[in-house]
Formats: C-alpha cells, structure tokens, sequence
C-alpha cells in the first residue's frame, strides 16, 4: 500500500515536472517597437506603409502652391480611396488614414470624413426631427463646410520570382485635386523595393 | 571621405556601448545658438568609423521645419542601415512622440545619402536623426 502510494506520487510529480517543461517550451510573447523595420516577408507591411505616408505628407507640406495656400488658410480635404492594384489583399484605408492624421496634426488642413455621413445625417434628423432635442440647443442642419480638396491615390506593384529569388516594387501614387476646378494641384510617388534570396540551406 | 567635416560637427562625442540605439545620433538645433547648433553621439564606434554624417542643414518651409542629413559610406562595400528622425519643441519636449517609425537605406560603397524629413507642426524647433545597421 505504501508503496503504490509513492509510485503514485512520484507519477504525479513527474506529469507536474512535464506540463511545467512543457509550458516553458511554448511561444514567448513580448512587446517590440511598432516602429522598427520589418522584414519578416516581401509582402506588404508596416514599414512599408509608414515610409509611404511619411513620403506623402513631407511632400504635401512643403510643396510651394500648397504652402502658398496653407499659408493663408486651413483648407478642406476629403480623402478617397486609394485603389489597390496589387495583388495581395492590402488594407488601403490604413495609409489613408496614417496621411490624414498626420496632415491634420500638422495643423494646415482640415478635413470632412466621408465614411461618417450616414452616422451624421441620422443623429441631425434625431435632433432636428425627433422633438426630443431643445430646438434651441440642437446642432442646425445644412451648414457644413464642403471639401476644396480631394486626396486619392493608387498602390501598384511588380512581383518577379525566380526559383532562389522573389524581387517585388511597390509604387504609391498620391494625388490632389481641386474640386472646384478639377486641376491637379499635387501628386507625388514613393517607389519602394524589397528583394529576397534564397540562403545556401533554404533556411 | 572627409572625416575632418564630421569632427566639425561634432559638439560632444559620448560613447555608450549598448545604448538602445546602437549607432549615430545627431541633434541639429537651426534656430539656436548656433555654437551648440549640432550635436553629435556616437553609441557605436566601429560604426562610427565606416559610417559618417557629411552635413546637416534645415530650413523652415511654410512654418514647418525641413531638415536634411547626409551620411557617407567610407568603405566599398554597400551597408543596410536604418534612420530614425525625432522631432523637440522650445522647452526639449519630444513632439509627435512615435510618429517616424525607423526607415530602411542603403548606402552603396563610398557613397552619400540624403536622408530628409519634414516636421509634423510648427512647434518643432530642434530635429534628433538615429541611424543603425539594420539588425
């Protein structure tokens, strides 16, 4: 008896020793710098999109007309989207929104989201139509500032592989336009390229 | 290249072996004194000696503070490294703290590179580049 109840504590000793070692073994998760360069594939990534957005915004604010414009006034933009020509699935709205943000802390532009206007128009009803907000108190229809500008762009790439070799270019065209007018009044590309070659062990 | 430029620039020279950088560090301040105008910390020497910063200059472009680093490459051979700009107001405080992720270059064999940043609003009065091999 006493000597089934030694094995069996040696057993359980062993199975806590192992699940311990095991849980040990398991993946490490740990914080890293959402700034640093990334590398991990060729494929589309984070520094990627924030070479793209610094690229635009530098370029944007210090473009001579635009200073010239900004100079005097904050002018309205609106962003559309940036249309994805490649063939990953990229999500385009996140380097819009990294240029918006960034132009819009810079202090020279102002801009109307296009994405909210449903939400807008439903809680202006609410508060102009439902007879529950103080007509006195509630937000007026129909005087919002209309965009001058509107922010669009395009993300294309060449992919070329070999059978040790993936070379891809990404190319992001932003563009400007008055919308009054219908001219261009900015456009600047970022070029990036990203190769990846095989090593000697296929490691 | 011209290495007597570099030692021009350099207002105070630290070394911090396993400093979380782990390269050059560059303070330019245009609209200061221009005797304490720049600011050079080398964090890695054995970079430091293939690696230097030719020239620094900035300028203030519709309110915003432009700025432009050269590095040059001393050896043949092509080196990865990255770069960091930060950006400080009057009182050192750090503005847009974050905003510039660390960017990719390559910098061919005895070769320069113009590394360039804009502001991201007109508190900006004191500009900060990093640069590191690529890890």
């Amino acid at each position: 008896m006493k000597q089934t109840m030694k094995s069996v504590g040696s057993i359980f000793a062993v199975s806590v020793l192992a699940v311990t070692l095991a849980g040990c073994a398991g993946n490490k998760v740990k914080y890293g710098d959402a700034g640093a360069v990334e590398t991990t594939t060729t494929d589309f990534g984070s520094t990627d999109l924030q070479q793209m957005a610094e690229k635009m915004v530098d370029s944007l604010l210090t473009f001579p007309p635009i200073v010239e414009v900004t100079g005097k006034r904050r002018p309205v933009m609106f962003v559309d989207t940036i249309k994805n020509k490649t063939t990953e699935h990229i999500d385009t709205e996140s380097i819009t929104d990294t240029v918006s943000s960034r132009l819009l802390r810079s202090g020279k532009f102002r801009f109307v989201d296009m994405t909210k206007v449903a939400a807008v128009k439903e809680q202006l009803e609410y508060q102009t139509e439902s007879g529950m907000v103080n007509p006195a108190a509630a937000t007026q229809m129909g005087k919002q500032i209309g965009a001058e500008f509107m922010l669009y762009g395009n993300l294309s790439s060449i992919v070329k592989k070999s059978s040790d070799s993936k070379d891809v270019y990404y190319k992001f065209t932003m563009k400007l336009m008055n919308l009054e007018t219908g001219i261009l009044e900015w456009s600047d590309e970022k070029e990036i390229r990203k190769t990846k070659e095989k090593s000697l062990f296929g490691m | 290249m011209n290495r007597g430029y570099a030692a021009g620039l350099l207002a105070v020279v630290l070394t911090a072996a396993g400093c979380a950088t782990s390269g050059i560090e560059a303070t330019g301040k245009p609209m200061g004194d221009p005797k304490y105008a720049k600011h050079l910390v080398i964090h890695n020497e054995s970079l430091a000696d293939k690696i230097i910063i030719t020239d620094m200059h900035s300028r203030v472009t519709g309110g915003l503070l432009e700025a432009e680093v050269v590095l040059t490459n001393q050896t043949s051979t092509d080196k990865a490294m990255q770069y960091q700009f930060s950006w400080f107001d009057k009182d050192n405080f750090e503005v847009e703290q974050g905003s510039r992720g660390w960017a990719p270059v390559t910098l061919f064999g005895n070769a320069n590179v113009s590394l360039k940043a804009v502001a991201p609003n007109a508190s900006v009065t004191t500009y900060k580049v990093n640069v590191r091999e690529q890890q």
